[in-house]
């Protein structure tokens, strides 16, 4: 093969044609996965958590299922509690894995109906995840017997009711928020 | 300070570097699976300093191709065909050891010309696609300084490197463990490794005789030895620079006869790129390789304030110690690996490595990483076939660096 330079240049041409258009679009990774996709180009969809401006663009926190991404991206920061899509290249930067692209917003997966005694009991689970609960809201909280949940954006109404939205880690109380796209009576 | 942790690790590296195509940074990926704390932090360090000294065994007993690469054969495999090959295992871990030495040493300077006072990191972090734009253009013209003939099949296997790692940037590398796989692993073993174990398979030439090394070390080795110290100070900092880049670099293309002094350099450069890496971390706060990110947090890697920070202390006597050990030990291993060698008919020991690479890249990168493999394995011999320098194919790395700082 080593005589036959031309011949050998030709199949690594060819092979690189093959690999180009074999190529797939990029992998669709959950955030916990961010690991096993270093110096890969990946798309990933969650929840923004936190969005502010950074450098010439900005820099939003995306979550899904209690495992987040820091994202860099540009325009401007995103409002908080939508559901996004990420498309970028994983890099690691000062020992972390961000990723560096593009951010658009996206309709969220399907909802998944869970008593609010499950999100009360382990709200770092449910972060990120699109979720359908019911229950009293009153002042701050959404509450169902001994449980409660802090009540985060959205059109809350005082009383009993049924929300469609995602948990959100809010540092200033370090706390969980429910952040409500839809709310609605229960009657 | 526990010397345990250095013993286990130094043995683990010696492993390591007698396996090719296992890199320290899979060690690092699972080590990380299964959790680091100081101790075994330290026992990495201690892995990836003996690696890069053992290693110049395979690199100098495996691979060797015929006399028709004469042109593009490694300096080591030169001096192998020679009959020299013990000799070029002495300069090279005597070099290794002078640069870890050298590097503890000159950690303070660094740390001066990196970070306060003179700052210059942020200076090279913003000339880095310049920088590495004038390195593919330089070794370019040092093509054309040997002939001008040269220059379209090294611009060929350039362009075809960089092609294959903008691909390797977006293909799913998911290996069959839990192990997270890097596509540079494939990469850089298809494009540098696979391509000389297949010629020297299909040579079937075997290794001629060895005669034991001088007992005296060339003087050259601490000069050649300290510019490998000081290229890989550069290469520390600078991604997508390779050993083989900054030694062309440290010895300004000139195409010397003696294949030693560049032997030095380039184990010192190995060495020493280890030991600025670790470094960087407290100089710089940035991680330069997977075995620095992970011991980033198990030695609580702080910016470097007035004193010298403890953790790094602690990684500069585990560097010391376990080169102490990893010279010993090649130096104890060069003469049953090269009785191994001498012994073994080529083709089949030079496909048993093959294929012990390729297993190695499908496990950790799966069918997806294999099949790279095997397209960087053909990309690979491009320059061996044209009769140019594989350097070139460094820009598989470079220019995806370059392409990402341009869009």
């Amino acid at each position: 093969m080593l005589h036959r330079p031309r011949l050998v240049t030709l199949a690594a041409i060819g092979l690189l044609i093959v690999m180009q258009v074999a190529t797939p679009d990029a992998a669709s990774i959950h955030p916990a996965d961010a690991a096993s996709y270093e110096g890969q180009r990946v798309r990933v969809q969650g929840l923004v958590m936190d969005s502010r401006n950074w450098g010439d663009g900005a820099r939003s926190v995306v979550m899904q299922d209690g495992a987040g991404i820091v994202v860099h991206h540009e325009g401007a920061p995103l409002d908080l509690g939508v559901w996004v899509e990420a498309e970028g290249d994983m890099q690691r930067t000062g020992g972390e894995l961000r990723l560096y692209g593009s951010l658009s917003v996206t309709r969220p997966p399907a909802t998944v109906m869970t008593p609010l005694s499950a999100l009360a009991a382990a709200p770092e689970e449910w972060a990120g995840r699109p979720v359908h609960v019911r229950g009293e809201a009153s002042r701050d909280f959404l509450r169902d017997g001994p449980h409660r949940i802090h009540l985060g954006d959205g059109p809350w109404t005082e009383g009993w009711v049924e929300a469609r939205g995602t948990l959100g880690y809010d540092a200033s109380c370090i706390c969980y928020r429910l952040h409500a796209q839809a709310v609605w009576p229960w009657t | 300070m526990d010397l345990m942790p250095i013993v286990i690790g130094s043995a683990i590296g010696i492993a390591t570097g007698l396996l090719p195509g296992l890199h320290v940074n899979t060690l690092a990926a699972l080590a990380l699976l299964v959790g680091v704390g100081p101790d075994v932090a330290i026992a990495l360090v201690a892995v990836g300093t003996v690696h890069t000294i053992v290693s110049i065994l395979p690199t100098t007993y495996l691979g060797a191709p015929d006399e028709e690469t004469a042109l593009t054969r490694l300096p080591a495999h030169r001096m192998l065909h020679a009959g020299r090959g013990p000799e070029a295992i002495r300069v090279s871990v005597h070099a290794s050891l002078l640069a870890l030495v050298a590097v503890v040493a000159l950690l303070l300077p660094y740390k001066w010309v990196l970070a306060a006072p003179l700052a210059f990191a942020p200076l090279v972090a913003s000339w880095a696609p310049w920088l590495l734009g004038a390195v593919l253009v330089w070794l370019l013209v040092q093509e054309a300084a040997v002939d001008h003939a040269r220059v379209p099949p090294a611009m060929m296997a350039m362009a075809l490197a960089a092609w294959l790692g903008w691909l390797a940037t977006t293909w799913p590398t998911r290996g069959l463990t839990t192990v997270p796989g890097s596509a540079l692993l494939p990469l850089l073993t298809g494009l540098f490794a696979a391509p000389t174990l297949l010629a020297a398979a299909s040579s079937q030439q075997w290794v001629p005789q060895q005669t034991p090394a001088p007992a005296s070390l060339p003087r050259f080795v601490g000069r050649d030895g300290l510019r490998g110290v000081a290229a890989a100070s550069v290469t520390a900092v600078l991604p997508g620079l390779t050993a083989a880049v900054a030694t062309a670099i440290a010895h300004g293309g000139r195409n010397e006869d003696d294949p030693r002094p560049i032997i030095a350099t380039l184990s010192a450069v190995n060495t020493a790129h280890h030991g600025f890496s670790l470094a960087a971390l407290w100089i710089i706060g940035a991680t330069r390789s997977g075995l620095a990110d992970a011991i980033r947090g198990p030695l609580a890697a702080a910016p470097w304030g007035a004193g010298v920070p403890a953790p790094l202390l602690q990684v500069c006597i585990a560097m010391l110690a376990a080169g102490l050990i990893g010279v010993l030990g090649t130096k104890a291993l060069d003469r049953p690996y090269r009785a191994l060698v001498v012994r073994a008919p080529p083709r089949p020991l030079h496909l048993s490595v093959f294929c012990l690479i390729a297993a190695t890249a499908w496990a950790l990168t799966g069918p997806w990483g294999l099949a790279l493999f095997a397209a960087a394995t053909v990309v690979g011999h491009v320059p061996l076939a044209w009769g140019v320098r594989r350097v070139h194919l460094t820009a598989c790395l470079i220019v995806p660096i370059l392409v990402r700082a341009a869009v």
